[in-house]
């Protein structure tokens, strides 16, 4: 039987965009702090640290609701925004464990 | 995945966007700057070494948290002949790409790490090392290329951190949070930072009670929020982005050394990427574990390889030229090799004579005398070694024209009949181009202060040696009775 998440430190953050499901990723334990940080706190995505680029978004427990202002952007874009920030603070795609965190993002106009 | 391809690193670096200023500019895309570009390269190249099987033994090793093969950037020395693959390492990856292995500092900085957090954690009861084995089994799982950010930009050296007028001048505390701290301040002269995926920040010297908020260790991903990087310029950065053919350039497709000076601006680190925090104690043994690694690898094996391709450079040089066999030139190459060979037999030895430190922690590193003659022994050899290069080579090493220049109709032919000699001009020229850049470029002083300036071997030769016992030993020979 192989490591849990805990044991092996990492942990698995699942993404939703316009509440579909569009895949997880594996990050070291602390990935999902630093990205839910660089959101609320930073107010951009990691790899967009002042462009034009800015977000705002609501943390409760480990669920992570995010909005990126702007134009309406379609999900395949937005997909692709949220695999380079995530990329960006090193964190690659999954198909293993179970997420125990969760980024939702939706679009805004 | 345990072992990236070059490729793979190359497309993986695609996607990262640090912040990063060159030469009066914001980029967005490493790859298309042409001196960002050759760090990425290099970079791409010592990935690339460890995917031939001729290299295997020196670049690739096994994790011992893992037992999976892992690239040897990555590995903590657990015995002498990891320590002993290590230098070669250095050694090999220098001769392939003629500048850095940009991996090469984190590799030193996890192994000092490896070693002061599993101290830390006996003598504290912290969970430093475990959680430094969890952040290095992520980092070899996926092969990630790693910096090390070691150097403060220091200020007023006469002055502690905290009397700095601008605190910024080192990397400090600003917030303990529940999940992580808040650090800002500045690290100068990071080699290859910008085109890493991770960069392991050390203390950069010792520090006493009181200045808890500098004492910090921890690793960053290079595009988190707040992190910016300046990269160098000078003449060789503007000579390869005004260039219209790269292969004119002294080392055409890695170029010079590039670092960069890197602002932390409120950067959030998740607890998981602390390594310290706090504990002035233990920055000093953290700073001079880095700096024995790195004196040995940098010094004795890196420099080494710079060596071989000047010496080479120098022959061909002599050769084009038809003065091989004078006995002067003779005599002024084996000089070359004479340094660069000391110094090398020097990181072998530091190698050699290796131990485990502390003791049980199972890290093993490199003999301090040793590692700090080899690199003393090579600030001073490389200074001689582009000295007879510059000798040897001649005054066309600096007052060449542009290679492209012979391809000019009018100017072209003149220049052919002036450089002509055993050699046609175009290889003459081209070797002159090669020898400029180790003997007018910015390794000659990079190789000087590159794992800290000679005053620090000097500091350390003190230190070390027992100059009682040499006294003790030359008075019994003289008959002299001991006072």
């Amino acid at each position: 039987m192989g490591l849990s998440n805990k044991e092996k430190g990492v942990e698995i953050i699942a993404v939703s965009i316009d509440g579909k499901a569009c895949g997880n990723y594996e990050g070291l334990a602390g990935t999902f702090a630093g990205f839910a940080d660089s959101c609320l706190r930073m107010k951009t995505l990691p790899g967009f640290f002042r462009t034009d680029l800015t977000v705002s978004g609501e943390l409760k427990e480990r669920r992570l609701s995010l909005a990126l202002p702007g134009a309406k952007r379609t999900p395949a874009e937005l997909t692709e925004i949220l695999d380079t920030a995530l990329l960006n603070i090193v964190a690659f795609p999954s198909t293993q464990g179970e997420a125990e965190c969760f980024i939702e993002v939706k679009s805004e106009k | 995945m345990a072992l990236k391809t070059a490729q793979e690193y190359l497309d993986s670096i695609k996607k990262m966007k640090p912040r990063v200023y060159i030469g009066g500019k914001w980029i967005t895309n490493l790859l298309k700057n042409p001196v960002t570009k050759s760090m990425v390269m290099a970079n791409s190249a010592i990935y690339g070494l460890a995917e031939d099987p001729a290299h295997k033994e020196v670049m690739v090793a096994t994790s011992h948290l893992t037992g999976e093969p892992v690239n040897r950037n990555l590995n903590v020395a657990r015995n002498i002949h990891d320590l002993d693959m290590r230098q070669e390492m250095a050694l090999l990856t220098s001769q392939t790409v003629g500048t850095c292995n940009y991996r090469c500092v984190g590799c030193d900085a996890l192994n000092s790490l490896a070693s002061t957090t599993w101290e830390m954690d006996q003598a504290l009861g912290t969970k430093y090392n475990e959680r430094f084995n969890k952040w290095l089994a992520y980092a070899q799982a996926n092969d990630l290329a790693v910096s090390g950010a070691i150097t403060d930009a220091k200020g007023d050296r006469k002055k502690r951190p905290s009397q700095q007028d601008e605190i910024d001048t080192y990397v400090h505390l600003v917030e303990k949070r529940d999940d992580g701290i808040v650090v800002r301040g500045i690290k100068v002269s990071q080699s290859g930072a910008i085109g890493s995926h991770e960069t392991l920040v050390l203390p950069g010297g010792s520090l006493k009670e009181g200045e808890e908020k500098f004492a910090l260790a921890f690793a960053v991903q290079n595009s988190v929020p707040g992190l910016s990087y300046i990269c160098q310029y000078n003449a060789l950065s503007a000579e390869r982005e005004a260039c219209d053919n790269e292969d004119e350039l002294g080392n055409p497709l890695y170029g010079q050394r590039e670092t960069s000076t890197m602002y932390f601006d409120n950067v959030f680190i998740p607890w998981e990427r602390v390594f310290l925090c706090g504990e002035t104690k233990y920055c000093g043994k953290m700073v001079t574990r880095f700096a024995k690694a790195h004196r040995m690898n940098c010094g004795g094996a890196c420099k080494v390889g710079f060596a071989d391709l000047i010496i080479g450079g120098t022959m061909m040089a002599a050769e084009y030229i038809g003065v091989e066999k004078i006995p002067h030139i003779q005599e002024k190459i084996i000089d070359m090799v004479r340094y660069s060979e000391t110094s090398h037999a020097c990181a072998i030895a530091a190698a050699m004579r290796g131990r485990e430190e502390p003791k049980g922690s199972g890290v093993f590193l490199p003999d301090d005398l040793f590692g700090n003659a080899a690199k003393l022994n090579i600030a001073h050899g490389f200074y001689e070694i582009i000295k007879n290069a510059g000798d040897i080579g001649g005054g066309l090493v600096v007052t060449a024209p542009r290679q492209k220049d012979l391809d000019d109709p009018e100017v072209g032919p003149v220049l052919k009949k002036a450089f002509g000699a055993v050699a046609p001009a175009d290889k003459r020229m081209k070797v002159a181009k090669f020898l400029q850049h180790w003997t007018a470029g910015l390794h000659g002083v990079g190789t000087w202060h590159g794992a800290g300036a000679p005053q620090g071997q000097r500091f350390m030769f003190t230190l070390l040696t027992d100059f009682e016992k040499k006294k003790k030993m030359a008075k019994k020979l003289m008959g002299m009775k001991e006072e």
